[in-house]
């Protein structure tokens, strides 16, 4: 359902105003200042999702698709929507920037939920109030789907100095956006010796096999371009957790010389004056640049709303539901939740549209059917080749477990997987933004 | 479609040969949006005469384009006799879907769009494809399938569409034939609709390729049925 211009304008008097539609864009509101916006109906249910990702996007198209009534206002600083899953390949030149950038506002205006361009810093769960830069947002249910954060206090310690240069200096370029295009320029200026990539502990950072595919796109590029230098991809599984058989054999044929893995490495730190990372069990491994990828957690707003376990990185969430142990009325999805799934696009997508769907009910006073999601990951091992893995998860209420189940792959590099990486990533794209 | 509307409609599909009474009584009483008929097109063959049914080999996959000019169908003959079968939504409606016509009811058609993420096949890739039974899907090891390699969502021809495996939620969108006297007819759809979807998702691509976006959505009364190698540049399976 749209916004009509005199419904809109009918809303002003209250108060600021930030229009979802296209035209609109009242930016004067003080931090305290309410933001009223036009409702479907007197009384329409309000769900607030803050950020637009792979989640956030789909979550509020398909909230509206299945019921109009609902008034879902979608918080996203940027832009644009920047694709994490594919940068790989824009890093080393095989994709435009633009097959990434996709705008919300197209399907913002076509199913009618509100687009607020804005930075979310406070949640207050008593008054259900999101605080922004443009005002604050009531909610009846809030969605955060605002992804992960890095945490360096393994590798780098809590020193902010040092957690400024590996933000900066050295950035993990899984977030999308600034960090990437420095990684980009990075790749593009190297000149010679050890280019270290790392991958965080465990299986809850964002996109399982993406430093695996980031390290075999570089060692690529550096063969094409004739660059001296090597890949040296620093990791602390004994294999890749997903499409190992596809990554050694890219390793081992495809860009045999330019890259070394090392696997089961405990890193003790990095020291960015003497530029050595140092191991328990290689050593001191000296880098010409570095990628440093360390473990995740959530956002600084899922820990200030008090949603984190002391000790935890992750939200405590009443499985299966992605729904908040301390708050019913406050739901953690996509990368932010802290179930046992791959932090992948595909992932947040799939869970997205089940959750429109549970919400629906929860709004109802129903406790929703549980679904859950799928994951269909590609990964380029070679230009114009690909690999993939297919699964989905099974949910065991006795033990409150969840395990990979219905496992499907392809570890052999082809064409087709590589043409149907492309379609994969276009359609995705099409679900959330048209 | 309103249920005036769907009843007219089932009243003008009730001739055809294949509609036994049991399916339109059952059909009145399903959802009054799972049939829809559209103008009623013959199916030709690339000569431009009416396609016979044993032009059509087991084991191949075809296309024609129905009911709009650039929405791409499956016509499959799957060998043998399909029979109707209830096809079950997961928001608990079913309708029932007729099965096979032709001699030997055995010939089916399916819209080609994905019911997932609208995949279709265009004159450069076919992500989604009929796999025979001597050439079976490698992801699933599973042969007389119609498996879209986007997202791995496969459906079950001789079942209506139905969903085996993958994310789509809704079966294949049917396509409605009939058989008469030698000539072989789409006349409707049986599912759930997708077009308005697929129309936004693909307005740019369908503006350039039919040179007018209108002219993309013109019904069409008659439509030739061609090989998916023949209209496909690369056909990729997985």
């Amino acid at each position: 359902m749209g916004v009509s211009r005199r419904d809109v304008f009918k809303a002003v008097g209250a108060g600021a105003l930030i229009g979802s539609m296209g035209g609109f864009s009242f930016t004067f509101a003080r931090r305290s200042d309410t933001i009223y916006l036009p409702k479907p109906k007197k009384g329409s249910p309000r769900v607030v999702i803050i950020g637009g990702g792979w989640s956030g996007a789909t979550l509020a198209k398909y909230l509206k698709k299945h019921d109009p009534n609902i008034d879902v206002v979608l918080i996203e600083k940027r832009e644009h929507f920047w694709s994490c899953p594919v940068s790989n390949l824009w890093l080393v030149g095989l994709v435009d920037l633009e097959f990434l950038l996709h705008d919300h506002r197209p399907a913002a205006d076509k199913y009618g939920y509100h687009l607020i361009r804005a930075t979310a810093h406070h949640i207050d769960r008593v008054g259900r109030y999101v605080y922004t830069d443009l005002g604050k947002i009531h909610y009846d249910f809030l969605v955060i789907a605002t992804g992960i954060d890095y945490d360096y206090s393994q590798w780098v310690g809590d020193d902010p100095r040092d957690i400024e240069i590996a933000r900066t200096r050295y950035p993990a370029a899984f977030i999308p956006g600034g960090e990437q295009i420095t990684l980009k320029k990075k790749i593009e200026n190297f000149e010679e010796g050890n280019f270290v990539i790392t991958v965080p502990p465990g299986l809850d950072y964002r996109c399982l096999p993406g430093p695996y595919e980031r390290a075999t796109l570089i060692a690529w590029y550096f063969k094409q371009n004739d660059i001296p230098g090597k890949v040296i991809l620093l990791d602390p599984h004994g294999d890749p957790p997903v499409k190992a058989e596809g990554f050694h054999y890219a390793w081992d044929n495809i860009v045999k010389g330019y890259i070394e893995y090392y696997p089961n490495t405990t890193i003790k730190g990095v020291d960015f004056g003497k530029k050595v990372v140092h191991t328990e069990e290689y050593g001191d491994i000296e880098f010409a640049d570095l990628n440093l990828y360390p473990r995740c957690k959530s956002t600084k707003l899922v820990f200030d709303t008090g949603l984190v376990p002391k000790g935890d990185r992750w939200p405590a969430l009443r499985w299966p539901y992605n729904i908040s142990k301390v708050d019913h009325r406050i739901l953690c999805t996509g990368d932010a939740r802290n179930h046992p799934f791959s932090k992948s696009g595909n992932t947040a997508n799939s869970e997205a549209h089940n959750v429109a769907k549970q919400l629906i009910e929860l709004i109802k006073g129903r406790m929703p059917e549980y679904k859950p999601p799928r994951t269909l990951c590609y990964s380029a091992v070679d230009k114009g080749k690909a690999v993939w893995v297919d699964l989905t998860y099974k949910y065991d209420p006795k033990k409150n477990t969840f395990q990979f189940w219905n496992v499907k792959m392809d570890n052999n590099p082809t064409k087709q997987n590589w043409i149907a990486y492309f379609e994969w990533a276009k359609a995705m794209y099409r679900d959330m933004f048209t | 479609m309103d249920r005036r509307a769907f009843v007219k409609a089932c009243g003008s599909v009730a001739t055809l040969s294949f509609l036994s009474s049991t399916f339109l009584t059952k059909t009145l009483k399903a959802q009054t949006n799972e049939f829809k008929k559209y103008k009623k097109a013959i199916l030709l063959n690339k000569d431009g005469n009416p396609i016979k049914p044993e032009e059509i080999e087991v084991g191949k996959q075809y296309l024609f384009f129905y009911p709009y000019r650039s929405t791409p169908a499956f016509l499959l003959n799957l060998g043998k006799e399909v029979k109707p079968v209830e096809v079950k939504l997961s928001d608990g409606s079913s309708y029932l879907w007729p099965g096979g016509v032709g001699p030997q009811k055995s010939i089916v058609a399916f819209c080609a769009i994905c019911q997932h993420q609208l995949s279709y096949p265009t004159p450069e890739y076919s992500f989604i494809n009929y796999y025979p039974p001597d050439k079976p899907s490698k992801s699933v090891k599973r042969g007389n399938v119609i498996q879209c390699c986007a997202h791995m969502s496969v459906f079950d021809p001789e079942k209506g569409g139905i969903v085996l495996d993958g994310p789509a939620e809704y079966p294949l969108l049917t396509i409605v034939l009939s058989y008469e006297e030698g000539k072989l007819y789409a006349v409707g759809t049986l599912g759930v609709e997708k077009f308005s979807d697929f129309f936004d998702a693909y307005r740019s691509d369908l503006k350039k390729m039919y040179r007018s976006f209108r002219k993309a959505k013109k019904k069409v009364d008659k439509s030739v049925v061609m090989r998916v190698e023949e209209y496909v540049n690369e056909v990729v399976y997985c």
